[in-house]
């Protein structure tokens, strides 16, 4: 029997590569994801090791209410200058150092393009006295003198300047040329991380930076006397700091930024899994089909051996043998390509701006121990129904005329009465997690299963679709091709189940391609709505690109010093812990909201919201709901700089997601919690003549009117949807792959039939188009399908959120659907090609 | 000659209808038959007499509705899925039309096929002496495609050979084959016979295969209609054509 396994394996070597195929792109997805974020996460690792290598303590500011998250910027902390002093005099200290940091843009060697300002913010540091910190220069030397800097490789290299050269900095307030003395790195790396890094004095920092007193350093690192353990230092330095600030020993503060880099980042490799399970989910389709039409064709062979006393159990283990050989080989080849994927992966991300630092490739035993699994437990699930059937021919189909194809296969109606039953459950699932019934990670559960539920009840019912569908299709394609298409159709619908599968695989990636176009498209339309309702303002300046690093703190004086402009405010964002709670903390200066070039609209009393005044604070409906909050009382405010002010509640305002949540105070009040940066700048006046007053000093801003630079911002759910779409692009991919299977299979088993057409006079040019329709129906049927089902889901998602606004870009959505017929037809080429080189003799020379 | 010998394979009142209704289609009408050790048997009949039917019930590949059918002393109607496959796999040898061999196998391994399944290494004097008597052994390495149709019905008569078992059942063995090819496998089953003592149950519908038998059963309409010696291909002729002609009175039943 071993014998006539790997005779088997290596006779269909080419199908069982075929099939393992659809393992493969599943596994080295997930491989490669895994081998990616092991290999960022211990670079990270080691990058927070070197940049506290012999601090024995690091203060940093307080930071409310845990780590920090991704809205606003936790550059804008500080620590009060005299702190410095204060962990000097602590107990076992040697020597402490304070350290500046913040955003900051380095122009090119044109000195008005900025480098890298699609990734992380660019930042400044000030330089640590040598030892301190694992600053390495690869070339010139640290800057020293109050015009120098260093800039780390990489940055210099995109920036194409050399040590000498002149380059562009620009902090808080106009650009400053400085003179490049060194190129500098990590450790033994050229980059300090994923963030683009400049290096300057601390004077030459503090005054680029705009820093006061009060808000001066980021960090103190101390550094102790021997003999002296770390931990006591630090509790040491602790007492004298006080509470506004974090102590932790060097070692910790490593490990800490670390993990806040990698916190950050995690939804990448969350969104990478989520996606290379979709595609495997959909390659397990594919393996059933192949599966099932592969037994189907062989019950001749499995019915000889039955008839010649091979048990039942013999035929099962041979089966699953070949099934796990399947397995294995997937799961083997998608572990090698996962090497390939992962460096693929950082490219990828690389181009999009964030070029993440990898050591050595981390390949480890989970890599494997993952990829193994999955890739056999899927082959093994998909393979199992097929298995059983194989092993339930009677000996004596061995004795029935030869080769005879498969009859017109009926819809057995059990699996469409089990696939309404797990729709039902589906839906029940879906919809406990979108009303918040079950919340947190069981929600999450809930919400995936239950869609997974869907697709698996789509997959059940659409059979009985098949038929209406086809003869839907089938009209106008017999209309325009005649027999073919008349053909096509009846083949399509010979046997539904087939189609039907073949057809799922393609609609669970259609599914979501249309629920993330549909998502988007709602998205878009919720934010323009969002921010049409609050800016009024006919101009507006922000970062060039729209970039999330913000604008200088002096583009708002810059712009109102600008001829015609009447009147500018800064909008910016930043959070601040109130009542024990996280809360977003929106901010406008108070002259927007004097002057109405932002408009909140109260709930309380109705008319738009001025300005709240200094100590004076807006809430939202929502965080008014949670706090209990009204208008006259005063609540107890944490800022990112760890000072804690009260806020007198004025008003409360209709908050949205996307343009102003949680606490909304002025300008003047957000300095006082250590946020001063704006993100853009209403103005009102004219776009041309702003754009000359910035256009020296500020290269790296760009002015729009409001129509344009709304279009701009809700463009950016355009960005997001193109990497979805790629991302699941390989689902599609997958799918095709089981289109060009199933009909390779269906032509080999219908070479009598084909033989049959040609011998009564059908060209092989109508063969041809007799296999491209049907692909084209196949692929259409899944298409349809997927379409629906995505618009539901869409819908469902959509009405759970506060203010979606569904929209249905019809136009999308037909163009996908047309799309996935042509990449049908695409796939189907090359089978078609062969069924119409069937030779006439030797269809009918049958065996 | 009178030899008074229990049948290697007995076969009581089968009876076997398909379909429901008014497409009932009775196969098996009540047939009584066994079959002796060391006789080559022909089944006859015209199409739809039931001949192929018989052979399937007698051979544990089908189930009657009703009746039994003792193959080397074991009652088949009794077994379970298990045992009947054993007893397939180890008293029962079959030769199909279609050839059925796999294709991915090599001729010998085909052959000891059987064996394999069951687990069991092939007597290498008995194989050698096999290929020999099927007049294949320079071609015991070659695939069946690399076969013609001669040849590979004899490596399936080898197959059934391989495990000697009680009784071989041939369905139209040479059904696909040209005159020469089947003279050759007539000959080997009738060698079969002759020189091994082999049990061989033959079912076809060609006269002058009949004609290598030593006994001939006739069968029309689910019934048997004649059983006695074969004859050479003339008398098979006679008689099959009394049977098929609607005109001539049914002989009675033997």
């Amino acid at each position: 029997m071993r014998v006539l396994l790997l005779r088997s394996l290596r006779e269909r070597f080419r199908r069982t590569v075929m099939t393992s195929l659809a393992v493969v792109i599943g596994v080295a997805l997930i491989s490669g994801t895994l081998i990616f974020t092991d290999t960022i996460s211990r670079s990270f690792d080691e990058i927070g090791e070197v940049s506290y290598r012999g601090v024995a303590v690091a203060v940093t500011p307080a930071v409310p209410l845990g780590t920090p998250s991704s809205e606003g910027s936790d550059d804008d902390r500080g620590l009060r200058r005299d702190a410095v002093d204060r962990v000097a005099g602590a107990r076992g200290v040697r020597l402490a150092v304070g350290q500046l940091e913040g955003r900051a843009i380095v122009y090119r060697r044109d000195g008005r393009t900025p480098v890298g300002s699609n990734g992380p913010p660019t930042r400044l540091l000030s330089t640590l006295p040598p030892g301190v910190g694992g600053v390495r220069y690869t070339a010139g030397r640290a800057p020293a003198a109050d015009d120098e800097v260093a800039i780390d490789a990489d940055t210099a290299e995109r920036a194409g300047v050399r040590v000498g050269d002149r380059v562009s900095v620009q902090g808080e307030g106009p650009r400053r040329r400085l003179r490049l003395v060194g190129l500098a790195g990590l450790g033994d790396g050229t980059t300090f991380g994923p963030r683009p890094t400049v290096l300057a004095t601390q004077a030459t920092a503090a005054s680029i930076l705009r820093r006061t007193p009060d808000r001066y350093w980021s960090q103190v690192l101390a550094l102790s006397a021997s003999g002296t353990r770390d931990e006591q230092v630090a509790a040491d330095v602790r007492r004298v700091v006080g509470d506004g600030a974090t102590v932790r020993t060097g070692e910790d503060q490593g490990a800490r930024q670390a993990k806040e880099i990698k916190d950050r980042i995690s939804f990448l490799p969350t969104i990478l899994l989520v996606f290379a399970g979709i595609a495997t989910f959909v390659g397990a389709f594919l393996i059933f089909n192949t599966f099932t039409i592969t037994m189907a064709q062989r019950q001749r062979e499995f019915a000889l051996l039955r008839a010649l006393g091979a048990a039942r159990g013999q035929i099962r283990a041979m089966v699953a043998a070949e099934t796990t050989t399947v397995g294995l080989l997937g799961a083997t080849l998608g572990l090698l390509a996962g090497f390939g994927v992962a460096p693929g992966l950082r490219a990828v991300i690389k181009a999009l701006g964030v070029d993440l630092p990898t050591t050595a490739t981390v390949f480890s035993g989970r890599t494997i121990v993952v990829g193994f699994v999955v890739g056999m437990a899927v082959t093994a699930a998909a393979g199992l129904l097929p298995a059983r059937r194989a092993t339930r021919v009677a000996p004596v189909e061995a004795l029935r005329d030869a080769a005879a194809p498969p009859g017109r296969g009926r819809v057995p109606r059990g699996p469409v009465l089990a696939g309404l039953a797990i729709g039902v459950v589906g839906s029940v699932a879906l919809a406990l997690a979108l009303v918040g019934s079950v919340e947190g990670d069981t929600g999450t559960a809930f919400a995936g299963g239950g869609a997974g539920l869907l697709f698996l009840a789509a997959t059940l019912i659409s059979p009985v679709l098949v038929g209406p569908v086809a003869r839907m299709l089938g009209r106008p394609l017999r209309r325009i091709f005649g027999l073919p298409g008349r053909l096509a159709q009846d083949n399509a619908s010979r046997q539904p189940g087939r189609t039907a599968i073949t057809s799922s695989a393609l609609m669970i990636g259609l599914a979501l391609v249309v629920f993330a176009t549909v998502f988007a498209a709602g998205l878009r339309e919720t934010l323009r709505g969002d921010i049409e309702r609050v800016v009024a303002a006919p101009v507006v300046v922000q970062a060039s690109g729209g970039s999330f690093s913000g604008v200088p703190t002096s583009v708002v004086g810059a712009v109102r010093r600008a001829p015609g402009v009447t009147s500018a405010g800064g909008v910016g964002f930043s959070r601040v812990a109130v009542g024990g709670r996280r809360a977003s903390l929106t901010i406008f200066d108070a002259e927007a909201l004097r002057t109405g070039l932002v408009r909140l609209q109260r709930t309380d009393g109705g008319g738009t919201a001025g300005d709240p005044g200094p100590g004076g604070a807006y809430v939202t409906d929502t965080v008014a709901g949670d706090l209990g909050a009204r208008a006259g009382r005063t609540v107890l405010a944490r800022g990112t700089n760890g000072e804690q002010h009260p806020l007198r509640i004025v008003g409360i305002v209709k908050g949205s997601a996307s343009a102003v949540s949680g606490v909304v105070v002025n300008g003047a009040t957000a300095a006082t919690f250590g946020t001063t940066q704006p993100f853009f700048v209403v103005v009102d006046g004219r776009p041309d003549a702003v754009r000359r007053a910035l256009a020296r000093d500020y290269p790296a801003t760009e002015v729009l009117t409001r129509s344009a630079w709304i279009t701009d911002q809700t463009g950016q759910v355009n960005q997001l949807l193109g990497l979805v779409y790629a991302l699941l692009g390989l689902s599609v991919l997958v799918a095709l792959f089981g289109i060009v299977n199933t009909l390779s299979l269906s032509i080999q088993e219908r070479i009598r039939e084909l033989g049959l057409l040609r011998a009564v006079g059908a060209t092989r040019a109508q063969v041809r188009r007799m296999v491209l329709l049907e692909a084209a129906i196949t692929a259409l049927l899944g298409a349809l399908l997927g379409a629906a089902l995505g618009f539901v889901l869409a819908a469902a998602v959509g009405a759970t959120l506060d203010g979606f606004a569904l929209s249905i870009p019809v136009g999308q959505i037909a163009l996908l659907v047309a799309l996935t017929g042509v990449l049908g037809v695409v796939a189907a080429i090359r089978p078609a090609r062969r069924a119409a080189r069937v030779e006439v003799l030797d269809a009918i020379a049958g065996e | 000659m009178v030899v008074v010998s229990t049948p290697i394979v007995q076969a009581d009142d089968l009876r076997k209808t398909y379909g429901r209704g008014e497409t009932v289609v009775t196969a098996l009408d009540g047939v009584t038959v066994g079959f002796q050790a060391g006789a080559l048997a022909a089944i006859m009949g015209p199409s739809g007499s039931g001949k192929s039917t018989l052979m399937h019930c007698v051979a544990g590949l089908d189930r009657p509705d009703h009746g039994t059918v003792t193959i080397d002393g074991v009652e088949t109607g009794s077994l379970d899925d298990k045992r009947l496959t054993e007893l397939r796999r180890d008293r029962i040898g079959f030769v199909f039309q279609a050839f059925n061999l796999l294709p991915v196998l090599t001729a010998e391994e085909n052959i000891v096929l059987p064996l394999t399944i069951a687990g069991r290494k092939p007597d290498p004097d008995w194989l050698e002496h096999l290929i020999a008597t099927v007049g294949l052994g320079d071609r015991r390495d070659h695939r069946p495609s690399e076969l013609s149709g001669g040849q590979q019905q004899r490596v399936a008569v080898a197959r059934a050979l391989a495990s000697r078992p009680a009784v071989i059942f041939a369905d139209e063995p040479t059904g696909n084959l040209d005159s020469r090819s089947s003279e050759e496998v007539l000959e080997l089953l009738r060698r079969s016979v002759d020189e091994f003592g082999q049990t061989v149950v033959m079912v076809t519908h060609d006269a002058h295969s009949a004609s290598y038998a030593d006994r001939l059963v006739l069968l029309k309409d689910g019934r048997i209609v004649h059983d006695g010696p074969a004859g050479g291909s003339e008398a098979v002729h006679e008689r099959l054509r009394q049977v098929t002609d609607p005109d001539a009175p049914n002989p009675p039943a033997a």
